[in-house]
C-alpha cells in the first residue's frame, strides 16, 4: 500500500483549488469573501499570496487548513481533497494563520508539548524546534510575556514540530520590527532552499518580492495573476526607454515616425513597449538627433500588482438572495465582472483593470 | 486515547482548574468547620444561664400553672366557636423539660448526610465552572485554530475535551468530598458527637457520594459544551446565572408553572445527589365566605427521575455543541 507521501509525488501541485467560494453573512448582508477562486501553487519553493487587505487570502488558507467551511468549489493538498483528506495530509502541513493563536498562560514549551503530544512527536521535538527557532532560553516563559517577534518565532517553531512539506504563512511579519521581518525572511528563503512548499500571504510587497518564486494575485477574491514572479512582471508590463535627449519634441515625432509609441515627459523621452533598447538609438541616430543617456525602466512587482488590484476594494456585499453558486461548483459573478482570460503556459494573467490608484502598506 | 491524554495534561496544567481545586478544597474546610461549630459542647456559663431561666419557669408554672391552663382553655372554647377543630394545646403547657433549655448538639449520624448532600450539589457547579473555563478558554483565545491545524478531526477534538474535563474533575471532587466527610467525621469525633452509623447509613452517605461523582463527570461535561457554544467563559457562566434567576428562582415560584417545577434543575439535581427531592404546589379556590381557601401539597421527585432530567439536559447539549462545533468557522 502506498504512503500518503508518496502518493503525493503524483501531482506537481502542492495546493490546488478550483472554483473556490465563501461567502459572510451579516446584519447587512452577505458579503463574498472568496470568489471562485483557482489557486496552484507548485510543489517547492516559496509562493507569494498577494492581495490587498480583505482580498481573502486568510479565508483561503483557513478553508484549505479545515478552519473555513467553503460555499463550494474543490482544494486539494498534496493531491488530496481537503478537508476530506485533511486528518491524510495535516501532518505535512505547518501554518500560521493570522496572528499566532497559543495558550497565554502556559509556557511556550508546554504548549508546543500539548501540540506534539497530539501528533504523537517525540519529546525531544519540542527541544530540538525550540532551539531552531532561538527559544530555548525563554521556553519556561509563560507564552502572554512573548513580545510579537517570540509569538511569531513560537508559532514557526510549533509547524517545525512535524517537519512538513508545506507551510503556510499568512501575514508572518505583521507586527514585526524590521530585525524580526529579515529573521522571518531568511526562514522562509532558508524552508525554500530546502525543498519545502513555503506559501506566504501578504499584502506587503517587498516582502514578497524579495523571497517569492512565485506568485498569485488576488483581489476581491478572484485569481487576478499566477506565475513567477519574471513572467508576470515582463508580461504584465512592457519594458519602457527613457531618452535624454537636447530636442525632446523632434525626438519624439522621429520616433513615432518609426512606429513606436514615444511621449515628452519632465524634458523626457519616454518611449513605451520598447523589445530592444538599440532600436531606439539607431532610429534617432539616422536622422541627426543623439542621445545623451538611455534608460530602460522594467516594471516591478509593486507596479504590477497596483496595476492588477486597482479597483479591487474589498469585499462587496451581495443582497441575501444574490448570485449563488452553481451547481458545477463554479462561482456565480457579479455583473460587470471581469471573466477570467485564457491561462498561458504558467503564466496566468487572469484580469486587469484601470490605472493605478490607492496603495499597500 | 492520545488526544485524550494531552486534553488532560492541558486540564491539569491549567491555573483556573488549579485554583477551582484548591477552592473546592476551601470550601470543603468551611463545611468541617461548620461542622465542628454544631457539635461543640455548650459551654459552661450558658449552661448556667439556662439553668437559671429553668428553674425561673418552673417556679412560675408551680406558682400560676392553673391560672395560665384556665386562660388558655378560654381563650380556645371561644375560638372553638368559629372553628370547632381548633387546639391550643393548653394541656401541653408548662416549662417542659430541662434537655430542651441547653439546645442540642448534633451528632455525625444525624447530619452527616444532609451536610455531604449540600456539598454534593456545591461540586457540581464547581465542576460545572471548571467544565466551562477549560473549553471557553480555548475558543476566546482563538488557540482552538493551532489545535485543528494539528488534529483536523472536529469530532474527535470535541469528544477528547469533554471526556478529559469529565476524567479530570472526578480527583478534584473526590478529594474535596473526602475532606468534607473525613473532616466532618473528625470534627464530630473531637466532639464526642459520632452518634450511632450504621451499616445502612454508611452505605447510604457511599451511594451519595458516588452519584455525586457521577454527576460532578456529568456537569463538567456540560460545562465543556456550554463554553463550546458560547466561546466565553463569562457568556457561558452568565447563561447559567440567568438560567437559576429567571427559570428556577422566579418561574420556580410562580404557581402559575406549578407543573413544571417537577423539571427544575435544582430541583432534580437535589434529588440525584440526596436521594430524593420534595417542593410544593398551593393550590387556591375561592370559598363560601368570598374567601379563598389554599391547600398545600408536598410533591417527592425520586433520584431517577432527577437522573433522567439531568441525563437528558446533558446529552441534549453536549450533542447540539457537538453538531455547532463541527460545523462552525473558526477564526
Amino acid at each position: 500500500m502506498a504512503t500518503v507521501r508518496e502518493l503525493s509525488d503524483e501531482t506537481d501541485s502542492a495546493i490546488s483549488t478550483r472554483g473556490l467560494r465563501k461567502t459572510f453573512r451579516s446584519v447587512r448582508g452577505r458579503s463574498v469573501g472568496v470568489d471562485g477562486l483557482d489557486l496552484d501553487v507548485p510543489v517547492g519553493g516559496v509562493h507569494g499570496f498577494l492581495g490587498p487587505n480583505g482580498s481573502g487570502k486568510t479565508t483561503t488558507i483557513r478553508m484549505l487548513l479545515g478552519l473555513a467551511r467553503p460555499d463550494s468549489g474543490t482544494m486539494r493538498i498534496f493531491g488530496h481533497e481537503v478537508p476530506g483528506a485533511l486528518p491524510l495530509v495535516v501532518g505535512r502541513v505547518g501554518a500560521i494563520v493570522e496572528q499566532p493563536k497559543f495558550f497565554p498562560s502556559f509556557t511556550g514549551r508546554r504548549n508546543l508539548e500539548l501540540l506534539a503530544g497530539a501528533i504523537g512527536a517525540e519529546d525531544r521535538m519540542v527541544g530540538t524546534v525550540l532551539a531552531e527557532v532561538g527559544l530555548s532560553e525563554r521556553s519556561r516563559d509563560r507564552y502572554r510575556g512573548y513580545s510579537l517577534g517570540m509569538k511569531q518565532r513560537l508559532a514557526i517553531a510549533a509547524t517545525l514540530l512535524k517537519d512538513p512539506d508545506l507551510l503556510i504563512f499568512d501575514e508572518p511579519t505583521n507586527g514585526l520590527d524590521p530585525a524580526g521581518i529579515r529573521e522571518i525572511r531568511e526562514t522562509m528563503r532558508g524552508l525554500g532552499e530546502r525543498g519545502k512548499t513555503v506559501l506566504v500571504s501578504s499584502h506587503i510587497l517587498a516582502e514578497v518580492a524579495q523571497v517569492a518564486d512565485t506568485v498569485s494575485i488576488i483581489g476581491r477574491g478572484r485569481l487576478l495573476a499566477q506565475g513567477s514572479v519574471d513572467e508576470i512582471v515582463g508580461r504584465q508590463s512592457g519594458s519602457v526607454v527613457r531618452v535624454g535627449i537636447e530636442a525632446p519634441d523632434r525626438a519624439v515625432e522621429v520616433l513615432r515616425a518609426a512606429g513606436l509609441t514615444a511621449r515628452v515627459d519632465a524634458g523626457v523621452v519616454l518611449v513605451d513597449g520598447v523589445e530592444d533598447a538599440s532600436e531606439v538609438t539607431r532610429v534617432l541616430a539616422g536622422s541627426g538627433l543623439f542621445v545623451r543617456d538611455l534608460t530602460t525602466l522594467r516594471a516591478d512587482l509593486e507596479s504590477v500588482f497596483l496595476e492588477l488590484t486597482a479597483g479591487e476594494r474589498p469585499g462587496g456585499f451581495v443582497p441575501d438572495d444574490g448570485p449563488g453558486s452553481g451547481a458545477d461548483g463554479s462561482a456565480a459573478r457579479g455583473p460587470g465582472a471581469a471573466e477570467p482570460a485564457p491561462l498561458t503556459g504558467s503564466l496566468k494573467a487572469v484580469s486587469k483593470h484601470g490605472r493605478h490608484q490607492g496603495g499597500v502598506s | 486515547m492520545r488526544l485524550l491524554r494531552v486534553e488532560l495534561l492541558r486540564f491539569r496544567s491549567r491555573a483556573l482548574i488549579r485554583w477551582g481545586a484548591a477552592g473546592a478544597v476551601l470550601i470543603g474546610l468551611l463545611f468541617v468547620f461548620g461542622a465542628y461549630q454544631s457539635s461543640a459542647p455548650v459551654p459552661q456559663a450558658e449552661i448556667d444561664a439556662a439553668r437559671a431561666d429553668y428553674d425561673e419557669a418552673v417556679a412560675d408554672w408551680e406558682e400560676n400553672g392553673a391560672e395560665y391552663t384556665a386562660e388558655c382553655e378560654e381563650e380556645e372554647a371561644a375560638e372553638k366557636e368559629n372553628d370547632p377543630t381548633v387546639d391550643f394545646g393548653c394541656e401541653d403547657g408548662g416549662p417542659g423539660e430541662w434537655s430542651d433549655w441547653i439546645g442540642g448538639t448534633s451528632s455525625f449520624s444525624d447530619v452527616g448526610l444532609e451536610l455531604v448532600d449540600v456539598a454534593g450539589v456545591v461540586y457540581l457547579m464547581v465542576a460545572l465552572v471548571l467544565g466551562v473555563t477549560f473549553s471557553a478558554a480555548e475558543m476566546s483565545t482563538g488557540a482552538i485554530s493551532s489545535w485543528l491545524t494539528f488534529e483536523p478531526r472536529r469530532r474527535r477534538v470535541y469528544w477528547s475535551k469533554l471526556a478529559a474535563a469529565a476524567i479530570g474533575v472526578l480527583p478534584i471532587v473526590a478529594v474535596a468530598l473526602g475532606v468534607v466527610v473525613g473532616g466532618a467525621w473528625l470534627a464530630f469525633t473531637l466532639n464526642d458527637a459520632q452518634g450511632s452509623m450504621t451499616t445502612g447509613a454508611w452505605a447510604g452517605l457511599a451511594w451519595v457520594l458516588a452519584r455525586t461523582l457521577l454527576g460532578a463527570a456529568a456537569f463538567a461535561a456540560l460545562g465543556v459544551a456550554l463554553g463550546v457554544l458560547t466561546r466565553s467563559t463569562a457568556g457561558a457562566l452568565g447563561l447559567v446565572f440567568a438560567w437559576l434567576v429567571v427559570v428556577e428562582m422566579i418561574f420556580g415560584t410562580m404557581e402559575f408553572f406549578g407543573g413544571l417545577k417537577r423539571f427544575l434543575l435544582a430541583v432534580n439535581t437535589q434529588a440525584w445527589v440526596s436521594g430524593r427531592a420534595t417542593y410544593y404546589t398551593e393550590t387556591c379556590v375561592a370559598s363560601d365566605d368570598r374567601g379563598i381557601d389554599c391547600t398545600y401539597a408536598e410533591h417527592v421527585v425520586p433520584m431517577t427521575q432527577g437522573g433522567l432530567v439531568l441525563a437528558v439536559l446533558v446529552v441534549v447539549v453536549c450533542v447540539t455543541a457537538a453538531v455547532t462545533f463541527r460545523r462552525r468557522d473558526i477564526a
